[in-house]
Protein backbone atom coordinates (compact mmCIF):
# COMPACT_ATOMS: atom_id res chain seq x y z
CA UNK A 1 0.00 0.00 0.00
CA UNK A 2 1.30 3.46 -0.80
CA UNK A 3 2.14 5.92 1.97
CA UNK A 4 -0.62 8.26 0.78
CA UNK A 5 -3.20 5.50 1.19
CA UNK A 6 -1.88 4.63 4.66
CA UNK A 7 -2.06 8.28 5.74
CA UNK A 8 -5.60 8.43 4.36
CA UNK A 9 -6.53 5.46 6.56
CA UNK A 10 -5.27 7.37 9.62
CA UNK A 11 -7.42 10.34 8.64
CA UNK A 12 -10.40 8.05 8.23
CA UNK A 13 -9.64 6.66 11.71
CA UNK A 14 -9.52 3.23 10.18
CA UNK A 15 -7.51 0.91 12.42
CA UNK A 16 -6.21 -0.90 9.36
CA UNK A 17 -3.81 2.05 9.20
CA UNK A 18 -1.80 0.58 12.06
CA UNK A 19 -1.67 -2.88 10.50
CA UNK A 20 -0.67 -1.46 7.12
CA UNK A 21 2.04 0.65 8.76
CA UNK A 22 3.27 -2.41 10.59
CA UNK A 23 3.25 -4.51 7.42
CA UNK A 24 5.31 -1.96 5.57
CA UNK A 25 7.62 -0.49 8.18
CA UNK A 26 7.95 -2.96 11.07
CA UNK A 27 11.44 -4.19 10.17
CA UNK A 28 12.63 -0.72 9.32
CA UNK A 29 11.44 0.77 12.62
CA UNK A 30 12.85 -2.13 14.55
CA UNK A 31 16.23 -1.48 12.96
CA UNK A 32 16.04 2.21 13.91
CA UNK A 33 15.28 1.27 17.53
CA UNK A 34 17.86 -1.52 17.64
CA UNK A 35 20.62 0.88 16.63
CA UNK A 36 19.94 2.88 19.77
CA UNK A 37 18.68 0.58 22.52
CA UNK A 38 20.59 -2.47 23.60
CA UNK A 39 18.07 -5.28 23.60
CA UNK A 40 15.37 -6.71 21.37
CA UNK A 41 12.58 -6.34 23.91
CA UNK A 42 13.19 -2.61 24.32
CA UNK A 43 13.40 -2.17 20.56
CA UNK A 44 10.05 -3.92 20.09
CA UNK A 45 8.53 -1.73 22.79
CA UNK A 46 9.74 1.38 20.94
CA UNK A 47 8.28 0.03 17.70
CA UNK A 48 4.88 -0.61 19.29
CA UNK A 49 4.88 2.78 21.00
CA UNK A 50 5.51 4.32 17.58
CA UNK A 51 2.25 2.90 16.20
CA UNK A 52 0.29 4.26 19.13
CA UNK A 53 1.89 7.72 18.90
CA UNK A 54 1.32 7.79 15.14
CA UNK A 55 -2.35 6.91 15.59
CA UNK A 56 -2.67 9.79 18.06
CA UNK A 57 -0.83 12.34 15.95
CA UNK A 58 -2.13 11.72 12.37
CA UNK A 59 -4.34 13.69 12.09
CA UNK A 60 -3.72 16.59 12.72
CA UNK A 61 -0.22 16.03 11.33
CA UNK A 62 0.07 15.04 7.69
CA UNK A 63 3.65 13.93 7.08
CA UNK A 64 5.27 14.47 3.71
CA UNK A 65 7.37 11.38 4.27
CA UNK A 66 5.76 8.64 6.34
CA UNK A 67 8.98 6.68 6.78
CA UNK A 68 10.78 9.80 8.00
CA UNK A 69 7.94 10.67 10.35
CA UNK A 70 7.79 7.17 11.83
CA UNK A 71 11.54 6.88 12.27
CA UNK A 72 11.64 10.21 14.12
CA UNK A 73 9.04 8.93 16.57
CA UNK A 74 10.82 5.60 17.03
CA UNK A 75 14.12 7.36 17.58
CA UNK A 76 12.59 9.60 20.25
CA UNK A 77 11.22 6.61 22.12
CA UNK A 78 14.52 4.78 21.80
CA UNK A 79 16.49 7.78 23.09
CA UNK A 80 14.16 8.10 26.09
CA UNK A 81 14.68 4.42 26.80
CA UNK A 82 18.44 4.78 26.36
CA UNK A 83 18.62 7.67 28.81
CA UNK A 84 16.74 5.62 31.39
CA UNK A 85 19.19 2.79 30.79
CA UNK A 86 22.09 5.19 31.14
CA UNK A 87 20.76 6.32 34.51
CA UNK A 88 20.45 2.69 35.47
CA UNK A 89 24.01 2.11 34.22
CA UNK A 90 23.16 -0.47 31.58
CA UNK A 91 23.56 -0.62 27.83
CA UNK A 92 24.10 2.33 25.56
CA UNK A 93 26.70 1.34 23.02
CA UNK A 94 26.84 3.27 19.78
CA UNK A 95 24.18 5.81 20.73
CA UNK A 96 26.27 6.99 23.67
CA UNK A 97 29.42 7.06 21.55
CA UNK A 98 27.68 9.19 18.92
CA UNK A 99 26.33 11.40 21.68
CA UNK A 100 29.89 11.95 22.89
CA UNK A 101 30.94 12.95 19.36
CA UNK A 102 28.12 15.50 19.18
CA UNK A 103 29.70 17.23 22.15
CA UNK A 104 32.41 18.40 19.75
CA UNK A 105 29.87 20.56 17.95
CA UNK A 106 29.37 22.62 21.08
CA UNK A 107 32.20 25.02 21.88
CA UNK A 108 33.80 24.62 25.32
CA UNK A 109 31.96 26.49 28.09
CA UNK A 110 29.19 27.46 25.64
CA UNK A 111 25.53 26.61 26.11
CA UNK A 112 22.51 26.74 23.84
CA UNK A 113 20.35 29.84 24.07
CA UNK A 114 17.56 29.14 26.57
CA UNK A 115 14.94 30.47 24.16
CA UNK A 116 16.00 28.04 21.48
CA UNK A 117 13.59 25.12 21.10
CA UNK A 118 14.45 21.71 19.72
CA UNK A 119 12.17 22.48 16.77
CA UNK A 120 14.09 25.71 15.99
CA UNK A 121 17.39 23.92 16.22
CA UNK A 122 16.00 21.10 14.08
CA UNK A 123 15.22 23.64 11.34
CA UNK A 124 18.73 25.08 11.53
CA UNK A 125 20.18 21.57 11.30
CA UNK A 126 17.94 20.71 8.33
CA UNK A 127 19.15 23.80 6.47
CA UNK A 128 22.76 22.90 7.27
CA UNK A 129 22.36 19.29 6.13
CA UNK A 130 20.69 20.30 2.86
CA UNK A 131 23.82 22.24 1.93
CA UNK A 132 26.10 19.26 2.46
CA UNK A 133 27.24 16.95 -0.34
CA UNK A 134 25.07 13.84 -0.61
CA UNK A 135 27.44 11.35 1.04
CA UNK A 136 28.31 13.61 3.97
CA UNK A 137 24.63 14.29 4.54
CA UNK A 138 23.71 10.62 4.59
CA UNK A 139 26.68 9.67 6.75
CA UNK A 140 25.76 12.32 9.31
CA UNK A 141 22.11 11.22 9.49
CA UNK A 142 22.95 7.52 9.67
CA UNK A 143 25.47 8.17 12.45
CA UNK A 144 23.65 10.75 14.56
CA UNK A 145 19.99 10.04 13.76
CA UNK A 146 20.04 6.25 13.61
CA UNK A 147 23.27 5.85 15.62
CA UNK A 148 24.84 3.38 13.16
CA UNK A 149 28.28 2.14 14.20
CA UNK A 150 31.38 3.25 12.31
CA UNK A 151 31.86 -0.33 11.10
CA UNK A 152 28.30 -0.48 9.75
CA UNK A 153 28.72 2.85 7.98
CA UNK A 154 32.02 1.73 6.45
CA UNK A 155 30.36 -1.41 5.14
CA UNK A 156 27.23 0.31 3.84
CA UNK A 157 29.06 3.18 2.17
CA UNK A 158 31.93 1.03 0.89
CA UNK A 159 34.60 3.07 2.67
CA UNK A 160 37.38 2.37 5.11
CA UNK A 161 36.49 3.07 8.73
CA UNK A 162 39.22 5.71 8.93
CA UNK A 163 37.67 7.56 5.99
CA UNK A 164 34.24 7.48 7.64
CA UNK A 165 35.69 8.88 10.86
CA UNK A 166 37.46 11.69 9.03
CA UNK A 167 34.37 12.64 7.05
CA UNK A 168 32.22 12.71 10.16
CA UNK A 169 34.80 14.75 12.05
CA UNK A 170 34.90 17.36 9.25
CA UNK A 171 31.10 17.55 9.18
CA UNK A 172 31.03 18.07 12.95
CA UNK A 173 33.57 20.88 12.61
CA UNK A 174 31.46 22.49 9.88
CA UNK A 175 28.37 22.14 12.06
CA UNK A 176 30.10 23.73 15.08
CA UNK A 177 31.06 26.68 12.88
CA UNK A 178 27.57 26.90 11.39
CA UNK A 179 25.87 26.86 14.80
CA UNK A 180 28.20 29.56 16.10
CA UNK A 181 27.49 31.74 13.05
CA UNK A 182 23.75 31.25 13.58
CA UNK A 183 24.15 32.58 17.10
CA UNK A 184 22.53 29.65 18.84
CA UNK A 185 24.97 29.71 21.76
CA UNK A 186 24.88 32.08 24.71
CA UNK B 1 19.39 17.28 30.09
CA UNK B 2 22.94 17.88 28.81
CA UNK B 3 23.78 20.19 25.90
CA UNK B 4 24.67 17.27 23.67
CA UNK B 5 21.41 15.50 24.55
CA UNK B 6 19.59 18.66 23.49
CA UNK B 7 21.46 18.59 20.18
CA UNK B 8 20.72 14.88 19.84
CA UNK B 9 17.00 15.59 20.36
CA UNK B 10 17.11 18.40 17.81
CA UNK B 11 18.57 15.98 15.25
CA UNK B 12 15.32 14.08 15.76
CA UNK B 13 13.47 17.18 14.51
CA UNK B 14 15.17 17.46 11.13
CA UNK B 15 13.15 17.29 7.91
CA UNK B 16 11.41 13.96 7.34
CA UNK B 17 12.49 14.02 3.71
CA UNK B 18 16.17 14.14 4.75
CA UNK B 19 15.66 11.17 7.04
CA UNK B 20 13.88 9.25 4.32
CA UNK B 21 16.60 9.92 1.79
CA UNK B 22 19.36 8.89 4.15
CA UNK B 23 17.79 5.83 5.70
CA UNK B 24 15.58 4.40 2.97
CA UNK B 25 17.98 4.53 0.05
CA UNK B 26 20.87 2.22 -0.61
CA UNK B 27 24.14 4.08 -0.15
CA UNK B 28 26.32 1.30 -1.58
CA UNK B 29 28.94 2.69 -3.88
CA UNK B 30 29.09 2.34 -7.62
CA UNK B 31 32.16 0.13 -7.62
CA UNK B 32 30.23 -2.52 -5.69
CA UNK B 33 27.27 -2.20 -8.05
CA UNK B 34 29.62 -2.60 -11.00
CA UNK B 35 31.10 -5.71 -9.40
CA UNK B 36 27.67 -7.26 -8.93
CA UNK B 37 26.61 -6.32 -12.45
CA UNK B 38 29.70 -8.01 -13.91
CA UNK B 39 29.19 -11.03 -11.66
CA UNK B 40 25.55 -11.28 -12.73
CA UNK B 41 26.50 -11.14 -16.42
CA UNK B 42 29.09 -13.87 -15.97
CA UNK B 43 26.60 -16.05 -14.10
CA UNK B 44 24.01 -15.65 -16.84
CA UNK B 45 26.57 -16.52 -19.50
CA UNK B 46 27.73 -19.60 -17.61
CA UNK B 47 24.16 -20.78 -17.07
CA UNK B 48 23.26 -20.17 -20.69
CA UNK B 49 25.77 -22.76 -21.93
CA UNK B 50 24.17 -25.84 -20.28
CA UNK B 51 20.68 -24.52 -21.02
CA UNK B 52 21.63 -24.18 -24.68
CA UNK B 53 22.94 -27.75 -24.70
CA UNK B 54 19.71 -28.91 -23.07
CA UNK B 55 17.53 -27.23 -25.66
CA UNK B 56 19.67 -28.48 -28.50
CA UNK B 57 19.17 -32.09 -27.36
CA UNK B 58 15.56 -31.94 -26.18
CA UNK B 59 12.93 -34.38 -27.41
CA UNK B 60 9.44 -33.28 -28.40
CA UNK B 61 7.23 -32.89 -25.34
CA UNK B 62 3.70 -31.53 -25.20
CA UNK B 63 3.60 -27.87 -24.27
CA UNK B 64 2.19 -27.03 -20.86
CA UNK B 65 -0.33 -24.19 -20.87
CA UNK B 66 0.67 -21.21 -18.75
CA UNK B 67 -1.98 -20.18 -16.26
CA UNK B 68 -2.01 -16.64 -14.96
CA UNK B 69 -2.71 -17.20 -11.28
CA UNK B 70 -2.35 -13.52 -10.42
CA UNK B 71 -5.59 -12.51 -12.14
CA UNK B 72 -8.08 -10.93 -9.78
CA UNK B 73 -11.05 -11.60 -12.02
CA UNK B 74 -13.22 -13.99 -10.11
CA UNK B 75 -14.73 -17.02 -11.72
CA UNK B 76 -16.56 -19.95 -10.26
CA UNK B 77 -13.36 -21.94 -9.97
CA UNK B 78 -11.55 -19.07 -8.29
CA UNK B 79 -14.11 -18.75 -5.51
CA UNK B 80 -13.15 -19.60 -1.97
CA UNK B 81 -14.77 -22.61 -0.30
CA UNK B 82 -18.53 -22.19 -0.35
CA UNK B 83 -20.54 -23.01 2.70
CA UNK B 84 -24.18 -23.48 1.92
CA UNK B 85 -26.59 -22.03 4.39
CA UNK B 86 -27.91 -24.82 6.60
CA UNK B 87 -31.24 -23.04 6.92
CA UNK B 88 -34.07 -23.64 4.45
CA UNK B 89 -34.61 -19.96 3.69
CA UNK B 90 -37.19 -19.32 1.03
CA UNK B 91 -37.05 -15.56 0.83
CA UNK B 92 -35.24 -12.80 2.57
CA UNK B 93 -37.04 -9.86 1.17
CA UNK B 94 -40.06 -8.87 -0.79
CA UNK B 95 -40.07 -6.22 -3.41
CA UNK B 96 -42.40 -3.45 -4.38
CA UNK B 97 -40.51 -2.66 -7.51
CA UNK B 98 -40.92 -4.94 -10.53
CA UNK B 99 -37.41 -4.86 -12.03
CA UNK B 100 -35.95 -6.44 -8.92
CA UNK B 101 -35.89 -10.17 -8.74
CA UNK B 102 -35.64 -11.77 -5.34
CA UNK B 103 -33.60 -14.90 -5.60
CA UNK B 104 -35.61 -17.66 -3.98
CA UNK B 105 -34.48 -20.70 -2.04
CA UNK B 106 -30.92 -20.53 -3.22
CA UNK B 107 -29.35 -18.35 -0.63
CA UNK B 108 -25.78 -19.19 -0.04
CA UNK B 109 -23.52 -17.70 2.51
CA UNK B 110 -20.18 -17.45 0.82
CA UNK B 111 -17.34 -17.42 3.26
CA UNK B 112 -14.72 -14.81 2.52
CA UNK B 113 -11.22 -15.74 3.64
CA UNK B 114 -9.34 -13.23 5.70
CA UNK B 115 -10.35 -14.15 9.24
CA UNK B 116 -8.15 -12.36 11.69
CA UNK B 117 -5.34 -14.23 13.32
CA UNK B 118 -4.85 -12.56 16.62
CA UNK B 119 -5.46 -8.89 17.27
CA UNK B 120 -5.67 -6.85 14.11
CA UNK B 121 -7.97 -6.77 11.16
CA UNK B 122 -7.80 -8.17 7.69
CA UNK B 123 -7.60 -5.67 4.87
CA UNK B 124 -8.01 -8.15 2.07
CA UNK B 125 -11.43 -9.53 2.85
CA UNK B 126 -12.90 -8.89 -0.58
CA UNK B 127 -10.04 -9.67 -2.91
CA UNK B 128 -10.40 -12.60 -5.22
CA UNK B 129 -13.91 -13.30 -4.03
CA UNK B 130 -17.23 -12.13 -5.33
CA UNK B 131 -16.59 -8.45 -5.22
CA UNK B 132 -14.11 -7.96 -7.93
CA UNK B 133 -12.59 -4.75 -6.74
CA UNK B 134 -11.22 -2.36 -9.28
CA UNK B 135 -10.04 -2.87 -12.82
CA UNK B 136 -7.98 -0.08 -14.29
CA UNK B 137 -7.65 0.92 -17.89
CA UNK B 138 -4.71 3.14 -18.64
CA UNK B 139 -5.37 5.57 -21.42
CA UNK B 140 -2.95 7.79 -23.22
CA UNK B 141 -4.98 10.97 -23.34
CA UNK B 142 -3.35 12.62 -20.32
CA UNK B 143 -5.30 15.73 -19.47
CA UNK B 144 -5.63 18.21 -16.67
CA UNK B 145 -8.85 19.49 -15.22
CA UNK B 146 -9.90 22.01 -12.59
CA UNK B 147 -12.37 20.86 -9.96
CA UNK B 148 -13.97 22.95 -7.25
CA UNK B 149 -15.23 21.14 -4.20
CA UNK B 150 -15.80 22.72 -0.79
CA UNK B 151 -14.89 26.19 -2.01
CA UNK B 152 -11.48 25.02 -3.14
CA UNK B 153 -10.31 24.76 -6.72
CA UNK B 154 -7.54 22.42 -7.62
CA UNK B 155 -5.83 21.17 -10.73
CA UNK B 156 -6.09 17.43 -11.21
CA UNK B 157 -4.26 15.26 -13.68
CA UNK B 158 -6.00 12.43 -15.52
CA UNK B 159 -4.77 9.13 -14.10
CA UNK B 160 -6.83 6.25 -15.48
CA UNK B 161 -10.30 4.91 -16.15
CA UNK B 162 -11.66 2.39 -13.69
CA UNK B 163 -14.48 -0.06 -13.49
CA UNK B 164 -15.36 -0.38 -9.82
CA UNK B 165 -17.84 -2.34 -7.79
CA UNK B 166 -19.48 0.87 -6.68
CA UNK B 167 -20.57 2.12 -10.07
CA UNK B 168 -22.30 0.45 -12.99
CA UNK B 169 -20.27 2.49 -15.48
CA UNK B 170 -16.65 3.49 -16.12
CA UNK B 171 -15.18 6.27 -14.04
CA UNK B 172 -12.36 8.58 -15.05
CA UNK B 173 -9.93 9.18 -12.21
CA UNK B 174 -8.14 12.50 -11.77
CA UNK B 175 -5.48 12.92 -9.13
CA UNK B 176 -3.64 15.71 -7.38
CA UNK B 177 -1.01 15.30 -4.66
CA UNK B 178 -3.51 14.52 -1.91
CA UNK B 179 -6.90 14.31 -3.58
CA UNK B 180 -8.77 12.20 -6.08
CA UNK B 181 -11.82 13.03 -8.15
CA UNK B 182 -13.78 10.30 -9.93
CA UNK B 183 -16.09 11.25 -12.77
CA UNK B 184 -18.71 9.31 -14.63
CA UNK B 185 -16.80 8.72 -17.88
CA UNK B 186 -19.89 9.39 -19.99
CA UNK B 187 -21.69 12.23 -18.24
CA UNK B 188 -18.74 13.90 -16.49
CA UNK B 189 -20.68 13.97 -13.21
CA UNK B 190 -18.52 13.77 -10.09
CA UNK B 191 -19.23 10.46 -8.39
CA UNK B 192 -16.48 10.34 -5.81
CA UNK B 193 -14.41 13.08 -4.29
CA UNK B 194 -11.64 12.15 -1.93
CA UNK B 195 -9.10 14.32 -0.12
CA UNK B 196 -6.80 14.37 2.87
CA UNK B 197 -5.76 17.96 2.27
CA UNK B 198 -4.57 20.37 4.91
CA UNK B 199 -7.24 21.52 7.39
CA UNK B 200 -9.72 23.76 5.64
CA UNK B 201 -12.42 25.94 7.12
CA UNK B 202 -15.47 26.89 5.08
CA UNK B 203 -16.80 30.43 5.06
CA UNK B 204 -20.02 29.39 6.77
CA UNK B 205 -18.29 27.42 9.53
CA UNK B 206 -19.94 28.10 12.90
CA UNK B 207 -17.81 28.98 15.89
CA UNK B 208 -17.12 25.85 17.86
CA UNK B 209 -16.12 26.15 21.49
CA UNK B 210 -15.29 23.76 24.28
CA UNK B 211 -19.03 23.77 25.02
CA UNK B 212 -19.85 22.43 21.55
CA UNK B 213 -21.28 18.94 21.56
CA UNK B 214 -21.00 16.05 19.16
CA UNK B 215 -24.46 16.85 17.81
CA UNK B 216 -23.26 20.35 16.83
CA UNK B 217 -20.58 18.79 14.64
CA UNK B 218 -23.07 16.32 13.14
CA UNK B 219 -25.51 19.14 12.36
CA UNK B 220 -22.76 21.13 10.65
CA UNK B 221 -21.53 18.14 8.62
CA UNK B 222 -25.10 17.32 7.62
CA UNK B 223 -25.92 20.87 6.53
CA UNK B 224 -22.92 21.30 4.27
CA UNK B 225 -23.26 17.84 2.77
CA UNK B 226 -26.97 18.30 2.09
CA UNK B 227 -26.13 21.49 0.22
CA UNK B 228 -23.42 19.75 -1.73
CA UNK B 229 -25.51 16.78 -2.88
CA UNK B 230 -28.84 18.65 -2.98
CA UNK B 231 -30.53 15.96 -0.95
CA UNK B 232 -31.68 15.61 2.63
CA UNK B 233 -29.60 13.29 4.77
CA UNK B 234 -32.27 12.86 7.42
CA UNK B 235 -32.91 9.24 6.47
CA UNK B 236 -29.22 8.37 6.35
CA UNK B 237 -27.52 6.43 9.11
CA UNK B 238 -25.05 8.61 10.99
CA UNK B 239 -21.97 7.11 12.59
CA UNK B 240 -19.54 9.19 14.63
CA UNK B 241 -16.12 8.04 15.74
CA UNK B 242 -14.29 10.43 18.02
CA UNK B 243 -10.65 10.22 18.90
CA UNK B 244 -8.20 12.24 20.88
CA UNK B 245 -5.36 13.51 18.73
CA UNK B 246 -2.15 15.36 19.48
CA UNK B 247 -0.31 17.83 17.26
CA UNK B 248 2.80 17.88 19.43
CA UNK B 249 1.57 20.84 21.47
CA UNK B 250 -1.98 20.20 22.57
CA UNK B 251 -4.65 17.53 22.58
CA UNK B 252 -7.94 17.92 20.77
CA UNK B 253 -10.85 15.87 19.48
CA UNK B 254 -11.26 14.67 15.92
CA UNK B 255 -14.68 13.64 14.65
CA UNK B 256 -15.09 11.16 11.83
CA UNK B 257 -18.68 11.55 10.75
CA UNK B 258 -20.21 9.29 8.13
CA UNK B 259 -23.63 9.21 6.51
CA UNK B 260 -24.77 6.00 4.88
CA UNK B 261 -27.90 5.42 2.86
CA UNK B 262 -29.91 2.50 4.26
CA UNK B 263 -32.21 -0.10 2.81
CA UNK B 264 -34.40 -1.68 5.47
CA UNK B 265 -32.13 -0.18 8.08
CA UNK B 266 -28.98 -1.81 6.68
CA UNK B 267 -26.30 0.67 5.57
CA UNK B 268 -25.10 0.74 1.97
CA UNK B 269 -21.40 0.87 1.18
CA UNK B 270 -20.31 4.11 -0.44
CA UNK B 271 -21.07 6.61 2.27
CA UNK B 272 -20.18 10.24 2.79
CA UNK B 273 -17.36 10.62 5.29
CA UNK B 274 -15.89 13.79 6.73
CA UNK B 275 -13.16 14.24 9.32
CA UNK B 276 -13.73 17.41 11.36
CA UNK B 277 -11.25 18.98 13.76
CA UNK B 278 -12.39 20.62 16.99
CA UNK B 279 -12.38 24.11 15.42
CA UNK B 280 -14.67 23.01 12.59
CA UNK B 281 -12.07 22.71 9.85
CA UNK B 282 -11.99 19.60 7.68
CA UNK B 283 -9.02 17.31 7.23
CA UNK B 284 -10.46 14.50 5.18
CA UNK B 285 -13.44 13.97 2.92
CA UNK B 286 -14.66 10.92 1.06
CA UNK B 287 -17.88 11.55 -0.79
CA UNK B 288 -19.14 8.70 -2.89
CA UNK B 289 -22.22 9.61 -4.87
CA UNK B 290 -23.57 6.18 -5.58
CA UNK B 291 -27.23 6.73 -6.28
CA UNK B 292 -27.59 4.66 -9.45
CA UNK B 293 -26.30 1.38 -8.05
CA UNK B 294 -28.71 1.10 -5.15
CA UNK B 295 -31.64 2.86 -6.83
CA UNK B 296 -33.45 -0.31 -8.06
CA UNK B 297 -33.34 -1.75 -4.56
CA UNK B 298 -34.40 1.30 -2.57
CA UNK B 299 -37.81 -0.06 -1.64
CA UNK B 300 -36.66 -3.57 -0.93
CA UNK B 301 -37.66 -4.99 2.43
CA UNK B 302 -34.94 -7.14 3.88
CA UNK B 303 -35.69 -9.46 6.75
CA UNK B 304 -32.76 -8.65 9.01
CA UNK B 305 -33.66 -11.38 11.47
CA UNK B 306 -33.35 -14.03 8.80
CA UNK B 307 -30.11 -12.51 7.65
CA UNK B 308 -28.80 -12.75 11.20
CA UNK B 309 -29.93 -16.37 11.39
CA UNK B 310 -28.06 -17.31 8.21
CA UNK B 311 -24.88 -15.66 9.41
CA UNK B 312 -25.10 -17.13 12.89
CA UNK B 313 -25.81 -20.64 11.60
CA UNK B 314 -22.81 -20.51 9.27
CA UNK B 315 -20.60 -18.90 11.86
CA UNK B 316 -21.48 -21.54 14.47
CA UNK B 317 -20.75 -24.30 12.01
CA UNK B 318 -17.46 -22.77 10.92
CA UNK B 319 -16.18 -22.08 14.43
CA UNK B 320 -17.43 -25.31 16.06
CA UNK B 321 -13.90 -26.57 16.53
CA UNK B 322 -12.69 -23.37 18.21
CA UNK B 323 -12.91 -22.60 21.89
CA UNK B 324 -15.05 -19.48 21.38
CA UNK B 325 -16.11 -17.69 24.56
CA UNK B 326 -17.82 -14.57 23.16
CA UNK B 327 -18.97 -12.99 19.91
CA UNK B 328 -20.45 -9.72 18.69
CA UNK B 329 -23.74 -9.38 16.85
CA UNK B 330 -23.45 -9.74 13.07
CA UNK B 331 -22.74 -6.48 11.27
CA UNK B 332 -24.27 -6.06 7.82
CA UNK B 333 -23.43 -3.80 4.88
CA UNK B 334 -25.00 -3.77 1.46
CA UNK B 335 -23.05 -3.87 -1.79
CA UNK B 336 -24.14 -3.65 -5.39
CA UNK B 337 -22.18 -5.22 -8.17
CA UNK B 338 -23.43 -5.60 -11.74
CA UNK B 339 -27.06 -5.20 -10.71
CA UNK B 340 -26.81 -7.68 -7.85
CA UNK B 341 -27.44 -6.68 -4.26
CA UNK B 342 -25.22 -8.42 -1.72
CA UNK B 343 -25.17 -8.32 2.05
CA UNK B 344 -21.68 -8.44 3.45
CA UNK B 345 -22.04 -9.75 6.97
CA UNK B 346 -19.25 -9.98 9.51
CA UNK B 347 -19.11 -11.39 12.94
CA UNK B 348 -16.26 -10.87 15.38
CA UNK B 349 -15.51 -13.40 18.09
CA UNK B 350 -13.00 -14.17 20.80
CA UNK B 351 -11.56 -17.56 21.56
CA UNK B 352 -8.87 -19.34 23.55
CA UNK B 353 -6.01 -21.10 21.85
CA UNK B 354 -3.05 -22.43 23.84
CA UNK B 355 -4.16 -20.30 26.81
CA UNK B 356 -3.92 -17.13 24.71
CA UNK B 357 -6.94 -14.97 23.88
CA UNK B 358 -7.45 -14.56 20.13
CA UNK B 359 -9.79 -12.41 18.08
CA UNK B 360 -11.32 -13.80 14.93
CA UNK B 361 -13.68 -12.50 12.30
CA UNK B 362 -15.77 -14.37 9.76
CA UNK B 363 -17.27 -12.55 6.81
CA UNK B 364 -19.98 -13.88 4.52
CA UNK B 365 -21.47 -12.61 1.28
CA UNK B 366 -25.17 -13.26 0.89
CA UNK B 367 -26.87 -12.63 -2.43
CA UNK B 368 -30.13 -10.84 -1.76
CA UNK B 369 -31.61 -9.72 -5.04
CA UNK B 370 -30.78 -8.77 -8.59
CA UNK B 371 -32.15 -6.58 -11.31
CA UNK B 372 -34.13 -8.53 -13.85
CA UNK B 373 -32.57 -8.07 -17.27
Amino acid sequence: MTDDKIIALYFERNEDAIQETKNKYSRYLLSVAQSIVSNQEDAEECENSTYFATWNSIPPNRPHSLSGYLSKITRNFALKKLRTQKTEKRGGGEALLSLGELNECIPASAAFDENLTRENLGEILSAFLKELPDTEQRLFICRYFRCDSIATLAQNFGMKESRVKVMLMRTREKLAKHLTEKGVFL
Amino acid sequence: MTQSEFLQDAIGMIDESLVETALMTNPKPRRRAVFFAVAACLTVMLLAIPVGILFANRTETPEVPIVDTTSVVSTQTALPPITTSPLPITSIGTTQSSPVLIIPEQYQALYLPGAMNGIGSSAGAYSGALLQGTKEYKKTNVAKQIFTVFETSGEYKYNNTRKTILYPYDVDVFMSSSSEVHQNAETGEIVWFYSVANPQKLSNCPIFTSESSESDYIAYAKSILSDLISESLDQYMVTVKTSRIHDGIKESTYYRISFAKTISGIPCRGEYVIGIFEDGSFGMYSLKFNKEGFAPFEKLVIDKEKLDQIVMANYEMDTASLNVFSHESPEHWLYVEDGVLWAQSSIEYRYWKNDVEWVGEHTYMIKLAEVQR
